[in-house]
């Protein structure tokens, strides 16, 4: 068949043909290759930058992590009170029910499962424990709980004030007396060593409320009532007289139209509810006062805070601008460089967010220039020649000259004349820098982390002079705003470092490297190209 | 350097491994390119885009596979070939191209035709590259590759008869070019005897 003839041909003479390419195919192959290196290159340079970032923010983490461990006993005392307020409603909730003890002593198991698991653990309860006998005992467990974690912080509020000049000595010497108070507290076989403990406290208003006609079980009850008011109390730093007399008593005459009985207890709603006052206010009180111990600590507080921040500051920049050789005149001899020095006074806005810091300011950005050019100038030197004017006379019958006088003759010369130029310039810019920032270290005293951002410079006013190397001139810059840049973007990268003076007030420095997106002057002259250099900033801050 | 040490260390990345396998396949892959391409430029750029490619995708190559890397490459470059005229030659198979007016003509012998012709292959490849674009790509599928029309019509996202038809065009027109020069050499031979 001629068509497998056809394809013989073909496959046998071209099936196996070989051709060299142009040697060009191998040389920008190569090119391309390497490009293709070049770029996994910097991807695995920027890969192994990035995990460097993300390993020194977990460290950080970690970091804060160890610091905020000691803490988590503050937060159980958080707990115990979160369960002592639901105990609170419990009891409000029995209170307005208050119809039938079946129903009472259902809906207190309903809302007080944890309360009675937490009370099992602790108590070796015969019989089920009713409601309002419950509360006492489980609110002075609570107690005992938060004053061994309070205590704790207490310690560290204790340190602190030390440290810092508060005065929380009060405090701290009732929080000693917490401890010895929480070490002893094993019920219900220490109760007499707390009851001594409480009556050598607060005898006076003690002595006043005991009620002695009271049966044994009900003191003993009572004493755990005066014993959780008064840890509180002593926990709080609330004054004897805001809750001894009228709110003991109060509580007493609970105690009293409180029998052992559940049948008696269905009567005693008004009590609860004003028992159920007593501790929401000490509850708040509580609050108020943990709030304090946690902002005394302050890794952990600062870990989760959201503040504002308003600061001074004062920066200053040396920088320097490369020229671009590339406009040259070969009549121009140029400086290499400008040297720009720049101060910066302006404000700041910070708003924290965790480690991260929203910075955004407004300023005043002086910046001065100086460099050097000179100019090889292209002249013509007029030279005085004076030429003896010479006339022939016959003297003796022979031909003489004989010089009748003298002529100026004036000729041009070519020179080159060599102008060196110290040219000075300043330009004046409101500066609204904006950064973000992070905090990789933060301690009690120092915070230390990294910003990033970008700056936009608007002139306001420029003078000074500037070199026009095309036509050798030089070109005022206050008569000509066309030569500089009115709007100028540079990028920022720096390191953050914050001493805390005290837990409002501190003082910042910020080391950076800035470089300018955009040209400070005129495209058309050999200055204009990006700037760069390093400069630092000195802040005072002051948290809101 | 032992060749598989070679392809060994072009699959880790060598550059100097890559360009001694350039070295040592490029000439023959070249040949390839040259059938799918219009011109020996276009062949050029075909062999650059390909060994980019059979550098882009040498993890792929499993040495342990048997499979020799030549024909891996000119698997990778006979696709990109494809590619490289789809996308640069913009030509298209029209389905309806099955009307062939005489398709016998094409099985009749072709008088004075001699399978002994010799004719250099310069002139062959310069015949296949004067080829549409379409019928090029068919025929070096068909003829070269040894691919069946089924398997062109998946390549190429045609009909198989489209394939048939473009093939036979193909042929067609390479036998009116190879007829004036059989006749020559058989006059040629008859003169000299």
């Amino acid at each position: 068949m001629i068509n497998d003839k056809i394809d013989d041909i073909f496959r046998r003479n071209l099936g196996n043909v070989q051709v060299p390419p142009a040697s060009s195919v191998k040389t920008s192959l190569v090119k391309e290759v390497s490009s293709i290196i070049y770029k996994k290159t910097l991807f695995c340079v920027f890969i192994i930058t990035a995990s460097v970032g993300v390993l020194a923010i977990a460290s950080g983490l970690v970091f804060q992590n160890i610091n905020k461990a000691p803490n988590e006993l503050s937060k159980d005392s958080e707990t115990n009170r979160t369960s002592l307020l639901s105990l609170n409603n419990s009891s409000s909730e029995t209170s307005n029910i208050g119809d039938a003890e079946c129903e009472e002593s259902e809906a207190t198991e309903e809302v007080l499962p944890k309360s009675s698991e937490l009370i099992a653990q602790n108590y070796d309860a015969p019989h089920k424990i009713s409601a309002i006998n419950s509360q006492p005992n489980y609110s002075n467990y609570l107690i005992s709980e938060a004053s061994k974690s309070d205590d704790y912080l207490l310690k560290n509020l204790d340190n602190q004030s030390k440290r810092s000049g508060y005065a929380f000595k009060n405090k701290t010497t009732e929080g000693k007396a917490l401890k010895d108070n929480t070490e002893h507290k094993q019920f219900p076989s220490n109760l007499k060593k707390n009851k001594n403990l409480i009556s050598k406290t607060h005898t006076s208003s003690v002595s006043n409320v005991k009620n002695k006609d009271a049966e044994p079980i009900k003191k003993e009850v009572l004493s755990k009532e005066q014993l959780n008011i008064r840890s509180l109390e002593l926990l709080t730093d609330i004054k004897c007289s805001e809750f001894s007399s009228k709110e003991i008593i109060g509580v007493e005459n609970i105690l009293k139209s409180n029998p052992t009985s559940n049948t008696q207890e269905v009567g005693i709603s008004d009590e609860l509810i004003e028992m159920d006052k007593i501790y929401n206010e000490l509850n708040s009180k509580i609050d108020n006062i943990s709030t304090d111990i946690h902002n005394s600590n302050q890794s952990d507080y600062k870990s989760n805070r959201r503040t504002w921040a308003l600061g001074l500051t004062y920066g200053y920049g040396d920088y320097s601008n490369s020229l671009n050789s590339s406009l040259q005149n070969d009549d121009v001899k140029k400086s290499t460089s400008i040297n720009s020095k720049s101060n910066y006074l302006g404000a700041l806005a910070t708003r924290e967010v965790g480690r991260l810091k929203f910075s955004l300011g407004a300023g005043i950005e002086r910046m001065n220039q100086s460099y050097t050019s000179s100019i090889i100038q292209h002249t013509q030197e007029e030279i005085w020649n004076y030429t003896n004017i010479y006339e022939t006379v016959i003297i003796n019958g022979n031909p003489t000259e004989v010089i009748i006088g003298q002529e100026n003759i004036t000729s041009l010369v070519d020179k080159e004349e060599e102008i060196t130029s110290d040219l000075t310039n300043q330009i004046d810019y409101l500066q609204i820098p904006f950064s973000v920032g992070y905090d990789l270290f933060r301690g009690s005293r120092f915070d230390a982390g990294f910003s990033a951002g970008v700056i936009y410079n608007k002139q306001l006013n420029s003078r000074g002079e500037i070199l026009n190397e095309l036509s050798a001139e030089i070109n005022s810059l206050r008569q000509d705003k066309s030569l500089t840049n009115n709007s100028l973007y540079q990028f920022q990268l720096g390191i953050n470092i914050t001493r805390n003076i005290t837990p409002k007030i501190s003082v910042r420095v910020n080391p950076r490297l800035r470089i300018a997106s955009s040209k400070q002057f005129d495209e058309l002259r050999i200055q204009s190209t990006n700037y760069s250099g390093l400069d630092i900033n000195f802040g005072l801050q002051i948290k809101l | 350097m032992n060749p598989d040490q070679l392809i060994y260390k072009f699959v880790r990345g060598n550059n100097i491994a890559f360009q001694k396998l350039y070295d040592k396949y490029s000439s023959a892959l070249m040949g390839v390119c040259l059938r799918f391409s219009r011109n020996r430029a276009d062949a050029e750029d075909m062999l650059q885009e390909g060994f980019i490619k059979i550098y882009k995708a040498r993890k792929t190559f499993d040495i342990e596979s048997g499979f020799s890397f030549y024909t891996w490459a000119k698997r990778i470059m006979i696709n990109n070939g494809i590619n490289y005229c789809k996308k640069n030659y913009r030509y298209v198979f029209p389905d309806n191209d099955l009307e062939i007016a005489d398709p016998d003509s094409l099985n009749r012998p072709t008088e004075g035709y001699k399978s002994e012709l010799v004719i250099t292959e310069a002139k062959l490849l310069k015949m296949v590259q004067e080829l549409p674009d379409g019928y090029r790509t068919i025929f070096n599928l068909y003829v070269f590759e040894n691919l069946t029309h089924l398997e062109i019509s998946e390549y190429l996202a045609i009909s198989p008869n489209t394939s048939k038809s473009q093939l036979s065009r193909a042929r067609k027109i390479l036998q009116k070019k190879i007829e004036p020069i059989a006749v020559s050499i058989n006059n040629e031979k008859i003169k000299v005897s």
